[in-house]
């Protein structure tokens, strides 16, 4: 021993109790290490269970996100072709719509057509009436002329028979005068005269002629307004016959007119239907359109779906390397804490047999200096 | 999932373990110099060669190791905390997908309701406007005067 016994006493205690000290630190650490590889790989091991756990519904959720978007695809097949017959519908609503109305247009204009013609009949009708009211009244006055007429020749008649009885009388009468004669003197026969008589037939003849001019007169008067009332028959005829044809015009025309109404109203109630119908074609459409477009919808949702889906998968792969590296870095951890517990283990043998050494040592000291004062 | 928060809390108590085992293995090299410097005879040499020489080497091994454990545990953490953003950022992938999926469904089963309506009520309309067409065809022909 170099150094003075109590100081020396003072180092030796001094170092007994650092290697108590660091001994127990050691061990701490030791123990410390030991529970944490124990922890982490504890950690490690439900990260990694976690993460192959979410790998694995990662990889289901990809599985059916292809389905989702399968569907969609379907969806949208299944949208298009109700989409292009509802097109085609509309098309042939818009053709109905357009058919409708132009028949309507032309019946319309038919309409109009056969009002006219109507107007123009029953016009030539009230002419043909007027006509014939004309050719009446004018074969009335003809017939009235002819009652006069035939009335003046028979009154003309009874002259004329008269006058020719008379005629004929002063003829008989001459006759017989000149027949007769007288006798002269002389004996010779003579014919009477008959100067008288021939003045009486003269006077006949004149008579006669006089009453068969008047006749005659009668008779041409007669023979004239029989030629008026035939002509005048002949126009009630023609009149006749117009307002037949005009009537069985304006009949046509009523039919006509008729039917047009008809079928102007006909139309407009097609129209009416064809239009409420293209109302309908076009909520189909439009419920078309909306199919088309939530099937769009759908598959950009599924698209997104997958991304996501996509998303997730990679990060349960990164999750599960990560926990990997976790799990890796948890024994090599394990495997330092053996060491770890291995040194401090010789480390606590060691400081046993120095505080034994140290306690022997000291022992020594304190007998050495007699101990009292130690 | 704590996993991340466990091993940091780990590596927080591994931390100061080793920080203990720093402080205590310092004061004790520092003490036994002080001894080798004070207490030379021959039992002192002897002494040193037997007891404190091998703990000097297992301070040096031990500090290497608190290191390497405090190295590794570190890794582990920001590994583990890293594997959990992944695995927050897989379940933020789920959510969105799971409403993603529902959308698309919801809007695939939309369509296809709307598209066989529109089927059925454009076959009854089709008929209804061949009708139609006939009555116009037939009211449209004119029998003349």
């Amino acid at each position: 021993m170099s150094a003075d016994p109590r100081q020396l006493f003072n180092i030796l205690e001094m170092g007994d109790n650092s290697v108590r000290e660091w001994t127990r630190a050691f061990e701490n650490a030791s123990e410390e290490t030991a529970n944490a590889g124990r922890l982490v790989e504890s950690a490690a091991e439900e990260l990694r269970q976690a993460a192959q756990t979410h790998q694995q519904a990662a990889g289901d959720m990809r599985r059916e996100a292809s389905e989702v978007r399968s569907d969609a695809e379907h969806a949208e097949t299944a949208s298009n072709n109700p989409h292009a017959q509802t097109v085609k519908v509309d098309q042939l609503a818009e053709q109905v719509v357009a058919d409708a109305y132009r028949c309507k247009g032309e019946w319309e204009n038919k309409s109009s057509q056969a009002s006219a013609e109507l107007a123009a009949a029953q016009s030539e009708l009230a002419n043909a009436r007027q006509e014939l009211s004309q050719a009446r009244q004018q074969v009335s006055w003809a017939r009235e002329r002819v009652a006069a007429a035939q009335a003046e020749v028979e009154a003309a008649q009874v002259p004329v028979n008269l006058a020719q009885a008379q005629l004929s009388a002063a003829h008989a009468v001459l006759s017989a005068a000149q027949g007769r004669y007288w006798v002269d003197m002389e004996g010779r026969s003579h014919p009477v005269s008959t100067a008288a008589e021939q003045a009486a037939v003269y006077a006949a003849q004149s008579r006669y002629n006089s009453a068969l001019a008047i006749l005659t007169q009668a008779q041409n008067k007669l023979a004239l307004a029989r030629q008026d009332l035939a002509v005048a028959e002949a126009r009630e005829a023609k009149a006749l016959e117009w307002v037949a044809r005009a009537q069985a015009r304006v009949d046509r025309a009523q039919r006509r007119l008729q039917l047009c109404q008809q079928r102007v109203a006909r139309s407009a109630d097609l129209l009416g239907r064809a239009s409420y119908q293209k109302g309908d074609a076009v909520t189909a459409l439009r419920l078309a359109e909306r199919a088309v477009a939530s099937a769009r919808e759908a598959l950009a949702s599924a698209v997104t779906g997958m991304e996501h889906a996509a998303r997730a998968e990679s990060h349960a792969e990164a999750a599960v390397r990560l926990a990997s590296r976790t799990t890796s870095a948890a024994e090599s951890l394990t495997a330092h804490a053996r060491d770890f517990a291995q040194l401090s283990s010789q480390q606590t043998e060691i400081s046993a047999r120095t505080a034994a050494e140290f306690g022997g040592i000291l022992e020594t000291l304190r007998s050495f200096d007699s101990g009292g004062d130690l | 999932m704590q996993s991340a928060a466990a091993i940091q809390d780990a590596v927080r108590r591994l931390e100061e373990a080793a920080a203990v085992f720093r402080l205590k293995s310092r004061n004790a090299t520092e003490e036994y110099s002080e001894l080798n410097a004070r207490w030379t005879d021959s039992r002192a040499r002897k002494f040193t060669a037997q007891h404190i020489e091998p703990q000097r080497d297992w301070i040096e091994q031990g500090g290497r190791l608190c290191h390497a454990h405090l190295s590794l545990a570190e890794t582990a953490r920001a590994a583990a905390e890293e594997a959990e953003r992944e695995l927050s950022g897989f379940f933020a992938a789920q959510s969105a997908y799971e409403s993603a999926a529902d959308s698309a469904r919801q809007s695939a089963r939309a369509a296809r309701d709307q598209a066989t309506q529109a089927e059925t009520d454009s076959a009854r309309v089709s008929a209804a406007l061949r009708s139609t067409s006939g009555d116009i065809a037939a009211t449209a022909s004119d029998p003349g005067w």
